[in-house]
């Protein structure tokens, strides 16, 4: 074998023409090492820069909070379009209350060691569970449906989803950390076609040059689509702040109200080393077919977040700063928040729109949300992405209820669309899943948090002892009820 | 080059493939059967499966000496054939010069990506042999998730294989072209400082260092990357002396700070394992897409996991 030959340092001997070949990586086999013995070591995920993984978020920018009544209305006083604001009713017409059954608690009691632990004490967990089981089993993603016209039913059954009710300040809190970037995704698609308004040319495979907020360094040259594919599928953080930064902070989460997600609070980016305020846009440049160059100017937003619905924003008992340990728990309050429910129906609205009722259907062309669809259904091994590509570890770790679905069917059997978060000691997965052969499918989305010590940011979670575990347990036995007749 | 005499079929790939080069003086064919158009035909699909960035997607179909030196500075690897088959096209000495360096070092690359894929399979052969034996137990479908990742391991590793043997059939060509080029070119401009860092380019990699010094002789005083890399790397190749290699990458960084071949060179002489992790991470936030990255990184998880696995304690991710 060439490979055998080529592994001079393992004693082969080598002619003097095969040095060609061997020389440059010399140092990496002399001196013998035992096999098992790795010349590299790296972490376990294999993430490019800026992974939301076990990161927290860029520190947000000091903006005074005001209450207000959910969704907002402020006008945007950005040079393009704002977002349409969409009247309250609207807005809760748009839900879909979870059923107030014991369904999901009866079959995650069947779950496995992992999954009971968990159970054994949710609230010091935050766990949540919400199942979205779809009646009918001739399912299909038909993008195309309009919201509320499908044949087929959601029905859905939570697990301490929103328990505490609004007389005790909402549901519980989770850091929802990458999560979010679905419906960042969702809003960038949504925000298109008013953004051509000032770039015509502007499309998911345009060219777009990205000014820094400050200084004099080159724009970063790249496509939405490339942004997109590397924020859903790899959870790559900067292209998620790429893609918050084209939206534009006010204009993301108003456009996310505008679908009825009023429970979105987008306050900051995501953690990449860039200490650019997420309330600042860069200048973009669309670079035109013809080469010509369309500007959309930087803007700034003065949005004023209203605070987060939920309770249990204050978590933990101390929180590492600036490395030194403080006492006192940590305060969510100035952190990206969403509820459960309202991230999965990011989701539905990605995959299958035509489930939700009826509400604004959106503007996003039908063509991109499609894309974000493929990108969601991507593992990571599939992606593309270099260093990604062939990666099988990195699909596990970038969506945790895979363990569990592989349990009750081959991976070949089922398309998984997922998104994970994962900072804080919080892990959060939204996924649909579909089973190819009978297209019986169903959304899960679940929420566990993980920090025995309950010291923030000492990046000492217990994501692999507890978290994945139960969360691969919970996917089992929801994949078990929907899929087994 | 006393090889030269039969010329090679070529295939006629998406990735160029130089023509009618001389027949490489070797082969590292052993037990594959793997045929030189099959294995292009591998790498071809590899690179058209990957997602570059706008800037190095523009970079795949070459427009002008100036997209070449783009490829060059990016150490952009993957398209070097599609750069030296435009530089061939041109028909003049700079494109010929252009071409070689382009050759070899497409060349020089393919083998030394074949051999870091090559190592992984050592990197993680205790673990993938007790993978096996436990997939025998476990009949053709794993039934545990314990069973199912070591398999989806096994596949990873194997599909790296492929990959290595792939870039070792083909790499030949590639540098039996640019040795061709760097042969005409010490006709055709015999006093040009570029051709001779090509002839130390091409001595070096035959570890030829009497030659290497007479070329480094006339190249000396010249302020170019290459010079720079070629002095570093001979530390390396020539005295075993990895340290050394160490520094003087170091130092091409230094005085030029987006030399990706030279951050590439620093992940290939790291002697310890974290010294290699943190160089590779290095080499990542200067190109998040070399190819270092896309071959290392899956082995590397593979790895990780493998000894997680096992039980021992690993660090999470950053």
């Amino acid at each position: 074998m060439r490979r055998e030959a080529l592994r001079v340092c393992r004693g082969w001997r080598v002619s003097q023409l095969m040095r060609l070949a061997l020389l440059a990586p010399l140092a990496h086999c002399a001196p013998t090492t035992p096999a098992a013995e790795p010349h590299v070591h790296a972490p376990r995920v294999a993430p490019s820069n800026g992974d939301n993984v076990d990161e927290p978020e860029t520190p947000a920018a000091t903006v005074p909070s005001q209450v207000q009544s959910s969704p907002p209305t402020v006008p945007a006083t950005a040079p393009i379009p704002a977002p349409e604001p969409v009247p309250l009713a609207a807005a809760k017409a748009a839900k879909l209350a979870s059923a107030p059954d014991s369904l999901v608690a009866e079959l995650l009691g069947g779950g496995g060691a992992a999954l009971k632990a968990v159970l054994a004490d949710p609230e010091k967990h935050r766990f949540q569970v919400l199942y979205g089981a779809i009646t009918s089993a001739s399912a299909s993603t038909a993008a195309t449906n309009a919201p509320g016209t499908s044949s087929q039913k959601l029905q859905r059954h939570g697990f301490r989803i929103e328990a505490a009710g609004k007389a005790t300040g909402g549901a519980e809190y989770f850091f929802p950390a990458s999560s979010m970037k679905v419906p960042i995704a969702l809003a960038s698609c949504e925000r298109l076609p008013s953004m051509r308004a000032l770039a015509p040319s502007l499309g998911r495979d345009s060219t777009l040059r990205i000014f820094p907020v400050s200084g004099s360094e080159s724009p970063y040259v790249t496509t939405l689509a490339r942004e997109t594919w590397r924020a859903l599928i790899v959870s790559d953080n900067a292209s998620a702040n790429r893609l918050l930064g084209f939206v534009g902070l006010r204009e993301a989460n108003e456009t996310i109200w505008g679908l009825g997600l009023s429970s979105a609070r987008i306050r900051t980016g995501f953690a990449t080393g860039d200490t650019s305020p997420p309330e600042v846009s860069p200048r973009l440049e669309v670079v035109a077919p013809s080469g010509a160059i369309q500007e959309i100017p930087s803007r700034k937003s003065t949005l004023e977040l209203p605070p987060t619905k939920a309770r249990g924003l204050d978590i933990g008992v101390a929180a590492i700063v600036d490395g030194q340990k403080t006492p006192g728990p940590m305060s969510f309050a100035t952190k990206n928040a969403m509820t459960l429910g309202e991230l999965q129906d990011a989701l539905i609205r990605i995959i299958r729109p035509e489930l939700l009722p009826n509400t604004s259907r959106g503007k996003a062309p039908a063509e991109d949300l499609a894309y974000l669809r493929q990108a969601l259904g991507t593992p990571p091994s599939k992606s593309g992405i270099p260093g990604y590509d062939r990666n099988v570890v990195a699909d596990y770790q970038l969506d945790p209820f895979l363990r569990g679905i592989e349990r009750v069917r081959s991976r070949s059997l089922v398309e998984v669309y997922a998104k994970v978060g994962q900072a804080y000691g919080f892990v959060t997965v939204n996924a649909y899943v579909v089973e190819k052969a009978t297209g019986k499918a169903f959304f899960l989305i679940a929420t566990v948090y993980a920090n025995p010590n309950e010291i923030m940011n000492d990046d000492k979670y217990a994501y692999d002892d507890i978290a994945f575990p139960a969360l691969a347990d919970v996917a089992e036995v929801i994949t078990k009820h929907a899929f087994t007749p | 080059m006393g090889c030269g005499t039969v010329p090679t079929p070529v295939p006629k790939p998406a990735i160029a493939t130089p023509p009618k080069p001389s027949a490489p003086c070797f082969t590292l064919h052993g037990g594959t059967e793997l045929r030189a158009p099959d294995a292009q035909k591998m790498l071809v699909e590899l690179v058209a499966n990957i997602r570059f960035a706008p800037e190095d997607e523009a970079l795949r179909a070459p427009k002008s000496m100036k997209d070449i030196k783009a490829m060059l500075r990016r150490d952009l690897v993957y398209f070097f054939a599609n750069g030296a088959e435009y530089a061939r096209s041109l028909g003049t000495l700079e494109g010929r010069l252009a071409e070689a360096q382009l050759e070899l070092l497409l060349g020089d690359s393919m083998l030394v990506a074949s051999q870091v894929l090559s190592n992984q399979a050592a990197w993680v052969g205790g673990h993938l042999r007790v993978a096996r034996a436990n997939l025998a137990g476990e009949g053709a479908i794993p039934s545990t998730d314990r069973g199912r990742m070591l398999a989806q391991l096994i596949v990873a590793v194997e599909e790296g294989n492929k990959i290595a043997d792939a870039l070792g059939v083909v790499a030949p060509l590639h540098l039996a072209r640019g040795a061709d080029l760097v042969r005409e070119l010490r006709k055709e401009a015999p006093n040009d400082v570029r051709t001779a860092l090509l002839l130390a380019e091409y001595h070096r990699l035959r570890g030829e260092w009497t030659e290497f010094d007479g070329a480094m002789r006339v190249a000396e005083g010249e302020r170019s990357p290459a010079l720079c890399y070629l002095k570093a790397m001979e530390q390396l190749e020539r005295f075993q002396n990895p340290q050394a290699a160490t520094s003087g990458l170091g130092e091409c960084l230094r005085t030029r700070p987006k030399f990706v071949r030279a951050q590439a060179g620093l992940v290939l002489v790291a002697t310890r394992p974290e010294a290699g992790a943190r160089e590779l991470a290095r080499l990542k936030q200067m190109d998040e897409d070399h190819y270092l990255v896309m071959l290392l990184e899956p082995t590397i998880a593979a790895n990780q996991e493998l000894l997680r696995m096992s039980g021992a304690k690993v660090d999470h991710a950053p």
